[in-house]
């Protein structure tokens, strides 16, 4: 009877430490994405501003490593707004989700004032989101890290 | 049927939505290879126009399908064209140009910018081979030193210029020839078949002056001269011994000599020769006006 108990302690520790390390992994890598959609944005109104840059240059020469682990950037380059879009469910919210698809699909359809507005009002907007998340995030890492010992140290208990 | 000819057409059909592109390219498969422009016209039907013959086709377009097709020619980046946009046209990577024009919106009677296009024409570039034949046996007349091709829109000018190019850069004449290519469209797409400098997008002012500064040509191309810059730059060029080879819109030579900008250029003589351009089922004629009278008449 010990044995298994054991057993199922060991299990359920193993199994509420890897939840929570998910958690903050996909917590810094929800800020990641923000911070490249961030610069993309910025990195668009830049190119747009003083180069007026047709948009397939800006999107093969923008890089950012969470972007491109995610394969955003590919289906960029090809056009795809919303297979891009696509690549991001799950990861990030849905705000975010609705502010850089409404973004994607409005750049390169006006002229440059309207453009490089468009950039920074999407930029400061995701700005915000991204501020919001940082202030938070040290509180819900260290609750990733707790929650789960918590549990798994009741069900252990009651195990035992 | 030229190859080069039909896959214009292709890239031009690939600028418009999927639904217009299949009928219209119905309708061009009558006339595949001779098709020099698509006209749309949001609320009209769509048109071609084969040699000298305007074809109304059965397909009709709206004011979505010019948005789409705008904004494909733009490459998905209409801030990128705003310049030529207000100017007229736009120009894509691929070679062709569309004229587009809809609503202005003016401040100190200056164009700021043009909001809902209604209209675009786009712009087929040919090769025609043999089209300046003609013009080409002129620059080795003794005592050349430029001359101006004329006729009314639509004629081939252009076209003509682009023979010309393509002629006199390549074997066995060789000749070192810049062209000021301010409205990409006589060496667009085609610059690889063209071996000459190609100033794209300059003002033909500016173009002319770097080009006598920094190339060294023997010969100067530009399309549509008329304007006192234009003039100014030709004086230039010519005071410094490079013969240069205009096009200006005019159906005769005694409304291309009423422009006072023109006149001038030929009386002074920048001009040898005035080479009035009209076609005929595809062919092309000229009527040669001589600055030396005698060697004035038809070619």
């Amino acid at each position: 009877m010990n044995y298994f108990a054991a057993l199922g302690a060991g299990a359920t520790l193993a199994a509420a430490i890897s939840w929570g390390m998910e958690k903050c992994k996909a917590e810094n890598r929800e800020i990641g994405i923000i911070e490249g959609l961030c610069s993309l944005a910025e990195y668009a109104g830049e190119q747009i501003e003083i180069f007026r840059s047709p948009l397939g240059r800006i999107y093969s020469d923008f890089s950012n490593a969470a972007l491109e682990r995610e394969g955003f950037l590919n289906y960029l380059e090809n056009g795809d707004a919303e297979g891009a879009i696509d690549t991001l469910k799950d990861k990030v919210g849905d705000e975010v989700l609705g502010i850089t698809l409404s973004f994607l699909q409005s750049l390169g359809g006006g002229y440059e004032k309207g453009q490089s507005a468009l950039c920074k009002s999407t930029a400061s907007r995701l700005e915000r989101i991204l501020e919001d998340k940082n202030s938070l995030l040290s509180e819900k890492l260290k609750m990733y890290r707790l929650l789960p010992l918590l549990i798994a140290g009741s069900v252990i208990i009651l195990l035992i | 049927m030229d190859q080069k000819n039909t896959n214009f057409e292709e890239t031009a059909l690939s600028f418009l939505p999927h639904h217009l592109s299949e009928a219209v390219r119905k309708s061009l498969s009558l006339y595949r290879g001779n098709v020099s422009e698509l006209r749309l016209r949001s609320g009209g039907a769509v048109a071609i126009t084969s040699g000298d013959k305007n074809i109304i086709t059965p397909v009709r377009c709206t004011q979505s399908d010019i948005g789409y097709t705008v904004r494909a020619l733009c490459g998905n980046s209409l801030y990128s064209h705003s310049e030529t946009i207000k100017e007229g046209y736009i120009c894509t990577e691929g070679g062709i140009r569309a004229g587009v024009c809809g609503r202005a919106v003016t401040e100190n009677s200056q164009i700021i910018s043009v909001t809902d296009i209604s209209s675009v024409c786009i712009r087929i570039p040919h090769r025609v081979p043999g089209a300046a034949d003609g013009i080409c046996r002129l620059v080795f007349n003794e005592g050349f030193r430029g001359m101006i091709i004329y006729s009314p829109p639509g004629v081939g000018k252009t076209t003509a210029l682009r023979e010309f190019v393509a002629r006199l850069s390549q074997r066995p004449y060789n000749l070192r020839i810049a062209v000021i290519d301010t409205r990409f469209e006589i060496c667009g797409g085609l610059s690889e078949e063209l071996s000459c400098d190609a100033l794209s997008g300059y003002p033909r002012a500016k173009g002319m002056e770097t080009a006598l500064r920094t190339l060294s040509p023997q010969l100067i191309v530009c399309d549509e001269i008329g304007s006192e810059m234009d003039s100014e730059a030709i004086k230039s060029s010519f005071g410094s011994g490079v013969p240069t080879v205009a096009s200006a819109h005019s159906a005769t030579f005694a409304e291309l000599i009423s422009k006072p900008h023109i006149k001038e250029l030929w009386d002074m003589g920048a001009f040898t020769y005035a080479v009035g351009l009209k076609r005929d089922h595809g062919k092309f004629e000229l009527q040669i006006d001589s600055f030396c009278p005698d060697t004035k008449g038809d070619f």
